[in-house]
């Protein structure tokens, strides 16, 4: 009977033992981070630093604390898409009822031309102000070239080309119809692959909705991740790192084997990627709107002559296995799609605009894809230029008008073409 | 001091206890779940719809509750998880296996859409629709035919058009696309009217997604795996009143309502099939769309134990309301095809107008017979067509095996 008691009491005492130093190693790491970070500007986004904002005539530091306080992916289921947005309203930042962000300098001219947008979330405008996001400058380049134009935003953060096909299919379901769709994608097709690199097209964190969908709260097991969390889990790893017995990257670089075969992977991704484009093809011929795809560049992908802050986040990026990954994988996937666009197998509208910025050496990125109002601007400029182009070199003038609205849209595009 | 041996004496009882709890709750919960899944047999399987069946019923129904289990796919939200049993084998794309098809790598591809009806809920993998269409096109009509059964428990036509994107995607390419809806469509748009095209479930699917914290503590994730939490679940789960993923549908909806969300439905079936022939024309498959027969909506002469299954699950609110919008939807549907006729679009609710045997299982799912008389219409109505048209008018002979391609 004593031995029993002895037991439970050695019991407690290494459980209050444990609990005891835990809560201590707690309290001392919370006087040592509070230090350390002194200098840091801890709520402050970094990103609202950098030198891309340098003429900013709006608040950076404002805006991204706004990104993160209203904008957050998990705020909205989405049959399909699988996420959205709900409103929200701010300074710089506001999402609709509809759950897409605000578009400013739209025409209200009820004959405006009506301009879809998809993408990721350069499109719905991370890292800038709602006046500068890419449909924000697009509509004012058609309006300023005096075509009433109304362009819908339609991107969401970490959206890939399915997902945006599937926003189309959703849209095109309601009343609306549009004129014109243009698609501004191709950075976010490998952020699902590493979860799942034998799926084709996996939508971002795929691993962490299947887990919420099947009932599981993460991948790994709380109690794993209550040890991670734990101070003399950070203890034991920081000893660990100081006498060498463990590598610190040694957590990240390990990533299916899978991956290592880029370009099976690129070809998986790029078939998937051309017969999107037949699916939007076909529901253009039939719903009467002109589709136009635009290749997006990002860090690592596209020539542009490097600010030192670029550099220095693209070295960064190259020092994280899956983010290096990331930048092979789309660089990979950029060829063969540029090889079906050579073979006449994607459609005719389709640019590759990744070397936009190759004659821009001002900062532009202020992460690994989004970019500030400057680079916004540009890449208005491009596409607005390539929609012109296309339509303008069209040889068979009806071909312009959509079926949907023939007199108003046609005159609209018709006025495109004049200069 | 003897205060302080006492109380660490108590506490490491407690913390004994509670880890006997722990393995004890986990214990209880094995024992519960194999009791459920031994538990008394499905009643639909004593009805006479299955007296005929060359199969047990009762065993098809415990290997359907064993089976049934949707995990996660992308974009389409769920399939069911492969299983293999003697009755009902799901491959590893969630796919219900198809019997009688054709080897010949030039048979016909004919691929089959749908809820659970097409799915086979009811029926032995042999006596699904597509094992049943696959049956007589090969064996019946010398038609060498690949059939796949797509068919998904509980999807709408908005999920078998993003299915069939996905398969598109994929590089691979039907002949054929036969899709079989509306008792899901129908309501999805009476539950969930501010999402036209929703899938079913949207509520309960939305707060697994909205109600997860993504910032939520570990300890209580952790204290959510524990066996006494899903024991108390358990027990909470049984206290309660039996409910269902009502969604607005709380009270009796009125007949202007009703008529709103049969023609919601209605134009989002039309707008998914116009989609999907557009998607037929570039890919080059034609494709055929069948409203479904229902035990309470559609004619039928009904068989007594019909009658009284029809007045049991008239009590069932949820489907009495549902099914008074399936009504609409199918009036709505009726009348723009009355307006403009759309190729490919047949209305097969009055399919079992003369027949008198029973068919039901329960208000929309059917038994053996039921799928092969819903089978023989697809084949008759559209694939024969479909074989004439391309050999010129000529049917193809029977038992010649001949592929009929473009």
């Amino acid at each position: 009977m004593s031995t029993l008691k002895t037991g439970f009491a050695l019991l407690t005492i290494i459980l209050l033992t444990i609990a005891g130093t835990e809560g201590l190693l707690r309290i001392v790491f919370a006087i040592h981070d509070s230090a350390s970070d002194q200098v840091a500007t801890s709520d402050i986004d970094e990103r609202a630093l950098l030198p891309a904002y340098r003429d900013a005539d709006y608040d950076p530091v404002e805006l991204w604390r706004e990104i993160w306080a209203g904008t957050n992916v998990w705020l909205a289921y989405e049959p399909y898409t699988v996420w959205s947005r709900k409103p929200v309203t701010g300074k710089y930042v506001n999402v609709n009822r509809d759950g897409h962000r605000v578009t400013t300098d739209n025409s209200t001219d009820p004959d405006a031309l009506k301009i879809w947008m998809f993408g990721g979330s350069t499109t719905w405008g991370m890292a800038v102000p709602d006046a500068y996001t890419l449909p924000s400058y697009l509509t004012r380049r058609f309006n300023d070239a005096g075509i009433p134009t109304v362009v819908s935003n339609y991107g969401e953060t970490g959206y890939i080309s399915t997902q945006d096909l599937l926003a189309l299919i959703r849209a095109l379901q309601g009343d609306e119809k549009p004129d014109l769709v243009v698609f501004y994608e191709g950075a976010n097709e490998p952020l699902g692959l590493i979860d799942q690199p034998h799926m084709v097209t996996p939508h971002y964190l795929i691993n962490r909705i299947r887990d919420l969908f099947e009932g599981r709260a993460t991948t790994r097991h709380p109690a794993l991740t209550l040890l991670h969390e734990s101070a003399l889990f950070r203890l034991a790893t920081s000893i660990s790192h100081r006498i060498g017995l463990i590598r610190p990257d040694a957590a990240v670089a390990t990533f299916p084997s899978a991956l290592e075969d880029i370009p099976a992977v690129a070809a998986t991704a790029a078939r998937a990627y051309e017969n999107n484009l037949q699916i939007v093809t076909a529901l253009a011929d039939e719903f009467g709107f002109r589709p136009y795809f635009f290749w997006q560049p990002r860090l690592g992908v596209g020539k542009k002559p490097l600010d030192p802050t670029e550099t220095e986040l693209l070295e960064q990026i190259r020092n994280i296995p899956q983010r290096d990954w990331k930048i092979r994988f789309s660089n990979e996937l950029r060829a063969r799609v540029d090889e079906a666009n050579r073979d006449h197998r994607l459609h005719p509208h389709f640019h590759d605009i990744a070397d936009v910025f190759s004659a821009t050496p001002a900062p532009v990125y202020v992460d690994w894809v989004h970019v500030s109002h400057t680079g916004n601007a540009l890449l208005a400029d491009r596409i607005f230029a390539g929609i012109r182009a296309e339509t303008c070199a069209s040889p068979n003038r009806k071909a312009i008008a959509p079926v949907a609205r023939p007199d108003s849209t046609g005159r609209q595009l018709t006025a495109l073409c004049k200069d | 001091m003897k205060a302080i041996y006492d109380l660490l004496i108590i506490a490491g009882v407690c913390v004994t206890l509670l880890i006997a709890s722990e393995i004890g709750s986990r214990l209880v919960l094995r024992v519960l779940a194999t009791n459920t899944s031994q538990e008394t047999t499905d009643p639909r399987s004593q009805l006479p719809a299955y007296a005929d069946s060359p199969y047990d019923a009762a065993t098809y129904w415990r290997q359907f509750h064993a089976a049934k289990h949707e995990v996660y796919y992308p974009y389409i939200v769920w399939r069911q998880q492969s299983s293999s049993a003697s009755l009902i084998n799901i491959d590893d794309q969630g796919n219900r296996k198809t019997h009688y098809n054709s080897g010949d790598p030039a048979a016909l591809q004919v691929w089959m859409m749908g809820g659970s009806t097409m799915w086979g809920m009811g029926t032995p993998d042999a006596h699904t629709i597509p094992s049943a269409v696959a049956k007589i096109l090969n064996d019946e009509r010398g038609i060498a035919a690949r059939v796949r059964n797509l068919g998904e428990i509980g999807f709408v036509s908005t999920q078998e058009l993003t299915q069939l994107v996905r398969e598109l995607q994929t590089g691979r390419r039907p002949d054929i696309v036969i899709f079989l809806d509306g008792v899901n469509d129908a309501p999805a748009a009476a539950l969930w009217p501010d999402v036209p095209g929703s899938h079913m479930n949207l509520y309960s699917i939305r707060s697994r997604f909205e109600h997860h914290d993504p910032h939520e503590s570990a300890m209580l994730a952790l204290i959510k795996t524990t066996g006494l939490h899903h024991l108390a679940g358990y027990i909470a789960a049984r206290l309660m009143p039996k409910g269902m993923d009502q969604g607005n549908w709380t009270t009796p909806a009125s007949p202007q309502i009703t008529i709103s969300e049969g023609n919601q439905a209605a134009d989002i079936w039309m707008s998914n099939i116009r989609m999907i022939r557009a998607l037929g024309r570039s890919f080059g498959f034609k494709p055929y769309f069948f409203l479904q027969p229902s035990l309470l909506v559609g004619e039928k002469t009904r068989s007594a134990s019909e009658r009284r299954l029809a007045e049991k699950e008239k009590k069932n609110p949820a489907k009495k309301a549902g099914m008074a919008v399936y009504a609409e939807m199918r009036r709505a549907v009726r009348g723009i095809l009355a307006d403009k006729p759309i190729p490919g679009v047949f209305d097969q609710t009055d399919l079992f107008r003369n027949v008198d045997d029973s068919l039901y299982v329960d208000y929309v799912h059917i038994a053996d017979r039921g799928n092969e008389l819903i089978a023989r219409d697809i084949v008759t109505t559209v694939i024969e067509q479909y074989c004439a048209d391309l050999t010129g008018g000529r049917n193809t002979a029977p038992d010649s095996g001949t592929p009929c391609r473009r």
